[in-house]
């Protein structure tokens, strides 16, 4: 097979865990504008090319996560705007600020998710990072089951319409009826939940302490590369930004 | 190489009365040993059995012995067991662990302790033999259902075990495809020395394979054993039927009170045999066909998509009051979205739906649903309160009767349903049979006129399957329209009327059930298989044109040679 796959597709995933560790520790503590300003752009434009994905996909793809930031950062500047302490110029950038924090932690992670294959994931975490396959593989398998639980619960809804039970007659009888939605899709868990160890233990999974691999996940020299590179954009980021007077580091709680 | 039990019972926790009663069984050779009976009659309990999941992981009381190669392995966990017996189970999605058909395949060799070499070897040897080389870079959710379960297959057959078990291995598959399953077990017990064990309904196509048969009875015994020949003989001489499936083969002998010793299980045999005793005349009256009245479903140029999926295409049906219209086709045809778009329970399609010459659109939803009921796939997904009397009074929740008819009116129905029993008891708690009851009971105690049922016998076992059937048919006779969709084509041929054959959200055929079997292009292009008796007439030589309906048509035809 000729190995055509995007870069970012070919690193190891604990790479790109690590990839995803460092932006989110520095925006993590930062309360200006532009650290987090400038790490999404750089990871947006990063991303969108090693990745070959384009920028509007993973725009279309992280909005729920942008409205998240957005009214996140609407709610604090409201419950500011309405108790004594008001607006002022420092509150509003914190605001934004925070609003970016939380699109840069929703882009790498759908960095991550869309260009990692999850059973390399498994394999790197038990290869890498010496995880029991013991503990792996069953997450391995509880993640597989998500996109059927998704359709599930879309058809539950339906099946309950249907009857004349409504699903959007507000918060509070949505969540009166929560309980209605989830017991079908409890019930279906438990039972898959039982078949696929079956399946699992009937193929001699447990058996030995460790067992064989086919493929085996590596760091590689682009691994490397890899985190160089981007630790030292990061760090020339933070030069600029401390030279010109940009940035507002702050370890403890702000709003205070 | 045996596995055997001896003198085996079981009981599961919690349970009084034992499931399994001193089953004393050998497998071994290379043979499909099938076991038949009722459900609740222990046939999967005695599998779980065989293959390590009872009593290791479902706990309970076991008494007596099961052995390999005369080596007691009850106790053996069932990882212990890969390389013993391999376990097949009929929905493929829930077996795999992985994403891709090449990590699903050396999942069980990993933990084998395999060699990448060996893994290797026995990848390339078992992707041979199912003859599916070509899948092995697929992910595993771009596979159709039958890939799927050849994968399952693939995925038992590299660890190499003398036994394997299939526990309803095509339920979810449409008839071309399980027929294809059931030459690959065939294969495997022929040309590489497996012996068999499974557990199966559809056995038209798989009986002729067979070579030895265990019944089971509804209390855990195994009343009758035997090839196939000797164990479905006195079935032919009772009045009553079995509480189980049986080849359709046996119904044309009965009928035609052929000796019992001359039976074959192989069609071409069948056929050939009635084609030397009988001549085809066919029937020559020509029906009436009956004009088109006020359509009471009128469906026109309907399309619908998903984001960049046309999930249904273009599609124009109707069908007038007291039809009973049956929905075929592979899965993900779109069948279920249309029961959907016919319910108002998608907005954004094209075209127009019309029930009484009103379009489903301008009717308040609440009236619509009180016209017409659907009943999902699976039960449990409708069930709104927590006792099935509050499962009815929900129903009834708008209707202008006092609480005393509404009582009177929830309590008839029940009866109706045979649910009258269960009335405080929690719907989820019901079984299989009962909970799908249920769920018809809460679509018909508002009094409507049509019903949509979504693979209404999926997972439901013969006598509750055949019980259901017939209870639609009755309330088709008393004038309910009635759309089913299904996979099942006895049922089809049996009950319904009409056909609409889906591919791709495209109707390939619309009409009656009459004329279905006359095109074999279409049925090949939808994977639909003709029933039984035609390919029997198929193999009679005699000309024909047209397919009876049903099996006592193709009785009434058969005159005896002189």
């Amino acid at each position: 097979m000729i190995d055509n796959k995007p870069f970012l597709n070919k690193l190891n995933p604990v790479t790109k865990l690590i990839l995803m560790i460092i932006p989110t520790v520095i925006v993590s503590f930062s309360y200006d504008l532009y650290v987090p300003i400038s790490f999404f752009l750089l990871i947006l434009i990063l991303g969108s090319i090693l990745g070959q994905i384009k920028i509007l996909t993973l725009l279309r793809k992280m909005i729920k996560f942008i409205l998240v930031g957005i009214s996140f950062s609407f709610f604090i500047l409201a419950t500011r705007a309405l108790t004594n302490d008001g607006l002022n110029q420092e509150i509003i950038i914190t605001a934004i600020s925070l609003c970016f924090r939380i699109m840069v932690f929703s882009l790498t992670s759908l960095l991550f998710v869309l260009t990692t294959d999850p059973n390399e994931f498994a394999l790197s975490l038990i290869h890498q990072l010496k995880l029991s396959h013991k503990i792996v593989y069953p997450f391995l398998v509880a993640y597989r089951f998500i996109p059927t639980f998704q359709d599930e619960l879309e058809k539950i809804i339906l099946a309950k319409e249907v009857r004349g039970l409504s699903s959007n007659k507000g918060f509070f009888s949505n969540f009166i009826n929560l309980p209605k939605y989830i017991l079908p899709l409890l019930t279906s868990a438990v039972r898959k939940g039982e078949r696929i160890s079956m399946s699992m233990e009937s193929r001699g999974f447990g058996l030995y302490e460790d067992r064989t691999y086919y493929s085996l996940t590596s760091i590689k020299g682009q691994d490397y590369k890899a985190l160089i590179i981007f630790s030292m954009i990061s760090i020339f980021i933070l030069i600029i930004g401390i030279n010109y007077g940009l940035i507002n580091f702050n370890l403890g709680l702000v709003i205070n | 190489m045996a596995l055997k039990t001896k003198n085996l019972y079981f009981t599961y926790l919690n349970q009084e009365s034992p499931v399994l009663n001193d089953i004393s069984v050998s497998f071994e050779g290379n043979k499909i040993y099938l076991l038949l009976g009722p459900s609740g009659g222990g046939k999967s309990s005695l599998v779980n059995i065989l293959a390590g999941i009872i009593p290791n992981n479902i706990k309970g009381e076991t008494k007596g012995n099961l052995s390999f190669d005369g080596k007691s392995i009850l106790e053996e966990e069932s990882y212990e067991r890969a390389n013993k017996t391999g376990y097949i189970m009929q929905d493929a999605d829930t077996q795999f662990c992985t994403y891709k058909v090449e990590d699903e395949l050396v999942f069980g060799l990993e933990n084998l302790k395999f060699s990448k070499e060996e893994m290797e070897k026995r990848i390339n040897y078992v992707l041979d033999i199912l003859g599916i080389e070509h899948l092995r870079y697929r992910a595993l959710n771009t596979l159709s259902g039958g890939q799927k379960q050849k994968i399952a297959i693939a995925s038992v057959l590299v660890l190499d075990p003398p036994i394997i078990i299939f526990d309803e291995p095509t339920a979810n598959l449409d008839p071309v495809t399980s027929k294809e399953i059931f030459q690959i077990i065939k294969m495997l017990k022929e040309n590489y020395n497996k012996t068999i064990i499974i557990i199966e309904h559809k056995l038209d196509y798989l009986i002729e394979y067979v070579d030895y048969i265990f019944v089971f009875s509804s209390n855990g015994y195994i009343v009758n054993e035997g090839t196939p020949k000797n164990v479905f003989e006195d079935l032919i001489y009772s009045e009553s039927s079995p509480s189980f499936h049986y080849p359709k083969i046996i119904d044309i002998w009965k009928s035609l009170k052929l000796p019992y010793n001359d039976i074959s299980f192989d069609i071409n045999e069948a056929g050939k045999y009635l084609g030397k005793r009988y001549n085809y005349i066919e029937n020559s009256t020509e029906e009436t066909v009956q004009a088109d009245q006020n359509k009471f479903l009128s469906v026109s140029n309907i399309s619908y998509r998903i984001n960049d999926k046309q999930i249904i295409n273009d599609l124009t049906f109707g069908i007038n009051k007291g039809d009973f219209l049956a929905i075929v086709g592979p899965n993900g045809a779109g069948k279920s979205t249309l029961g959907g778009i016919l319910l108002n329970l998608y907005k954004d399609y094209k075209g127009e739906v019309l029930i009484d010459d009103k379009s489903i659109k301008s009717y308040k939803r609440s009236d619509l649903w009180k016209k017409a009921g659907l009943v999902f796939q699976n039960p449990e997904w409708q069930f709104v309160s927590y006792s099935v009397k509050e499962e009815l009074e929900y129903s009834l929740k708008d209707s202008n009767l006092s609480k005393e008819e509404k009582e009177e009116k929830i309590d008839q129905c029940l009866e109706r349903f045979k649910l009258l029993e269960f009335k405080d008891s929690n719907p989820y708690l019901l079984s299989q049979g009962q909970k799908r009851r249920l769920s018809v009971a809460t679509m018909l105690v508002t009094g409507q006129d049509l019903l949509i049922l979504d693979e209404p016998t999926y997972g439901q076992d013969y006598d509750n399957q055949v019980e259901l059937l017939e209870y639609m048919s009755a309330l088709n006779s008393n004038g309910m329209t009635i759309i089913m969709i299904t996979h099942d084509m006895d049922a089809v041929v049996k009950y319904c009327n009409k056909v609409l054959i889906l591919k791709d959200g495209s109707s390939i055929y619309f009409g009656d059930n009459k004329d279905l079997f006359k095109d074999n292009c279409i049925l090949k292009e939808a994977n639909l298989l003709k029933p039984i008796y035609s390919d029997v007439l198929d193999k009679m030589n005699s000309n024909h044109t047209k397919i009876p309906t049903n099996i006592e048509g193709f009785i009434e035809s058969l005159k005896e040679k002189e």
